[in-house]
Parts: C-alpha cells; sequence; structure tokens
C-alpha cells in the first residue's frame, strides 16, 4: 500500500534527496527525469507536477513494484 | 520463434497480433494481416545466433489480448504514441536505423508526456552489415503491406484486467571505476566533455587513456543501467559519434569490461520471469561477444540496431513480460 501524495518521501524522491536503486526499469527512469526536470526547472508548482506523475505511476502499478515499494515506504 | 517464410505465413493467416523482423525481401512478401515488421538478418534464435536472409522472427502478442491496433508515426507526431497507447497494455514500437524519427525519439522520448506510465518496448531496424550504406532500413505495417524507410510504426495491445506488461531488461554493464564523465550539450555527435568538471576534447581524452571504445559510456538511472555506445572517434574532426544520444544533467562513467558474455549474461538472467511477449538483443554484444553460434538462455528474438525500453538504449538486452494480476 503506497503512502499519500502528501507523505514527504514522494518529494524527498522526486527532488532526489532520498536515493533508491530501483529494480523496476521505468521507475529508475522517471524517477531520474523526475530529478533533473525538477533541478532545471526548479520552484514549488514543477514538484508538485513531479510528485503527481509519480505518485500516478506508482498506483497503476503498485503491484509490480512490490520489492521497491517495501523498500521505501518500510 | 525464428522460422521460416511459410510458417510465418501461416502464422499470420491465424489472425494473431504479431511482431516480425526478417530481411526486406522476407518482408516484403509476407500476406497481409495483423502484425508490424522490421528489417534486420541478425537473431538469436532457439539454437543460438544466427545471420539469415531468409528466416523471420516472429513474436505473438500474449494469449488474452484483448485487440490490438496498429500506428504509424512520423517525426512530427512521435510525442503522441503515450497518449495513443492503451491504458492496459502495451506498445512495440519498430523504427529505422538513422532515419530522422530514430534521431527525434532518442533525443526526446523521455520528455514526452506520459512516456514512462504506458510500457514501450521495441527496437531499431536494420541491415546486413555488408549493406550498411546501401539498403536503408525498413519498417513494415503489415496491414496495409507497406515499407517505411522514415517512419515509426507501433503496435498498441490491450490487454485484459487481468494481466499486466512489464520492462525488464539484462545490461552487463556496469559503469567502470575511472573519471565521471558529462556532457553540456546533447546528440549523438560529441566533441567536447567534462572530465570530472574539467572541459577537454572528447576525442582526444579517449585516445589519451587509451579507452577501449567497445565499451559503453554507463548512467546510472536510479539503479537502471543505460549505456550510450560508441561509434567511431574521429581524431581529424575531434568528435566522437555515438549510437544514442548523450543528455545533459547525467554523469557517465566508461564501462568495466565483460569476460565472458554469454555466462556473464545467465548468470544475470532473471529467474522466475513471466510470459515472455518480446525480447531483443543488440548488434553490438552480438559482434563484440561473438555471439553466432551461442545461446543467451532462453532469451530469443531479433539483434538490433538499438533498443527501446521506453527510451533508446544500447548494447542491452530488453524483455516484456506478462503478468496475472489480481484485477483491482
Amino acid at each position: 500500500m503506497i503512502p499519500p501524495k502528501a507523505d514527504e518521501r514522494w518529494s524527498r524522491l522526486v527532488r532526489g534527496d532520498m536515493r533508491h536503486q530501483f529494480r523496476s526499469v521505468p521507475a529508475g527512469l522517471m524517477v531520474s527525469r523526475l530529478n533533473r526536470s525538477l533541478a532545471e526547472a526548479g520552484g514549488h508548482s514543477s514538484m508538485e507536477q513531479c510528485v503527481d506523475q509519480l505518485y500516478e505511476f506508482f498506483q497503476k502499478y503498485e503491484r509490480l513494484l512490490k520489492d521497491d515499494i517495501t523498500v521505501i515506504f518500510r | 520463434m525464428l522460422t521460416d517464410i511459410a510458417a510465418a505465413e501461416a502464422a499470420i493467416k491465424t489472425g494473431k497480433f504479431l511482431f516480425l523482423a526478417g530481411d526486406e525481401r522476407v518482408l516484403s512478401r509476407l500476406p497481409r494481416g495483423n502484425w508490424i515488421g522490421g528489417t534486420i538478418p541478425y537473431f538469436m534464435g532457439q539454437d543460438g545466433g544466427v545471420t539469415a536472409r531468409d528466416r523471420v522472427f516472429v513474436h505473438e502478442a500474449p494469449a488474452g489480448t484483448q485487440g490490438a491496433k496498429i500506428a504509424v508515426y512520423d517525426e512530427a507526431h512521435l510525442s503522441s504514441i503515450p497518449r495513443d497507447a492503451p491504458e492496459n497494455g502495451f506498445s512495440v514500437i519498430i523504427i529505422p536505423a538513422t532515419s530522422r524519427v530514430h534521431v527525434s525519439y532518442a533525443r526526446n522520448a523521455p520528455g514526452y508526456d506520459g512516456i514512462f506510465l504506458k510500457p514501450i518496448i521495441g527496437w531499431i531496424a536494420g541491415v546486413h552489415l555488408d549493406d550498411l550504406g546501401q539498403v536503408h532500413p525498413k519498417v513494415f505495417d503489415g496491414s496495409t503491406g507497406a515499407a517505411h524507410p522514415d517512419r515509426a510504426v507501433v503496435m498498441h495491445v490491450t490487454l485484459p484486467a487481468h494481466q499486466q506488461a512489464s520492462i525488464g531488461m539484462v545490461n552487463l554493464f556496469k559503469q567502470g571505476q575511472g573519471d565521471e564523465l558529462a556532457f553540456t550539450e546533447e546528440g549523438f555527435l560529441v566533441r567536447d566533455c567534462l572530465v570530472n568538471g574539467t572541459q577537454v576534447n572528447f576525442a582526444k581524452y579517449l585516445r589519451s587513456l587509451g579507452v577501449d571504445t567497445r565499451l559503453p559510456l554507463v548512467a546510472d538511472y536510479s539503479g537502471t543501467r543505460v549505456n550510450v555506445s560508441f561509434q567511431s572517434v574521429n581524431d581529424k574532426e575531434g568528435t566522437v559519434a555515438l549510437y544514442a544520444p548523450v543528455f545533459t544533467g547525467v554523469t557517465y562513467r566508461v564501462a568495466e569490461p565483460v569476460k565472458d558474455y554469454v555466462r556473464e549474461f545467465t548468470a544475470l538472467l532473471p529467474t522466475g520471469l513471466a510470459t515472455l511477449s518480446f525480447s531483443c538483443n543488440c548488434i553490438l554484444n552480438f559482434l563484440y561477444s561473438e555471439l553466432e553460434g551461442k545461446k543467451t538462455g532462453a532469451i530469443t528474438g531479433p539483434i538490433t540496431f538499438g533498443e527501446i525500453a521506453y527510451q533508446l538504449l544500447n548494447q542491452t538486452m530488453t524483455y516484456l513480460e506478462i503478468h496475472d494480476v489480481e484485477p483491482t
């Protein structure tokens, strides 16, 4: 079960403050992309957009991301 | 499965949704049907790596597929691929090597809206190495029989609610212990790079260290290792040509050498894989590791001029798994 979007671990992931080596290929590609786009753009609204995207991804693929979810949100 | 033409024709006539690979002369002879294809004469077949101009590699969409749509994209419309993909399913994309769509997809796909939300897997079509520069790689829309040297062809496959697709990869290459490399300009052709933060000419840097350019640059994308392979080093022009673009804001390192590709590949193959509906491996792995006649576990598929797992990859085996899941 993933935590709500307001959980600070989502923003730490997209900022790159929480370093996690994903087992899921798209999760790694996506988080890395979000890290870079946030670093380039900056700003609070971009952070919200990034968290929205990541949350949507985890919500959709929760059943396939168990290994990563267990480590990130333990 | 690697088959002869008659078996490929028979598979097409069943009406199944198919992803094909083969020489242009073979693909152009096949009947119309629910298939897409790309040109290549190199395969990892059931009996090992092989070069064959008279055979076809046939991947089938999984049993239970609810439907599929074939779409052809020019450069201007590539970014709509994720939007056109089904909410639950996957998309197989084939792009002709060295075409404008190849370059555009490689550079821009990571930035397409929603690119990572739906599985997109595929490959870059090529030609026999003897035909380089003389024959254009092509992709085929089997529903019309049309061949395209300058378009991407995609099959968007819809899965039932009790199945989900995921993309995996086997990449033998790890970042070596050498310098941190970064780039201030994105693209397939590089002049300068930042070596541990200091700007130098990349071609001179590679020569001065005697870097083995059969080893790719490797970037760590939060656990997913992405390779960029070397095409050539032009000492006169001071440029380095790559098989995929480098991106700004990404740290690369030259890969550690791989001693025995087949042994290390087999050791890295994940166990307990679900149903595989598609896989492909890179021509550079085929050549550098001399895979002709050798098997890479039970993984088979075309040997390609580039692999796609959402974005363009090099020197990487990619595969598509179909999982049975509890409907939400």
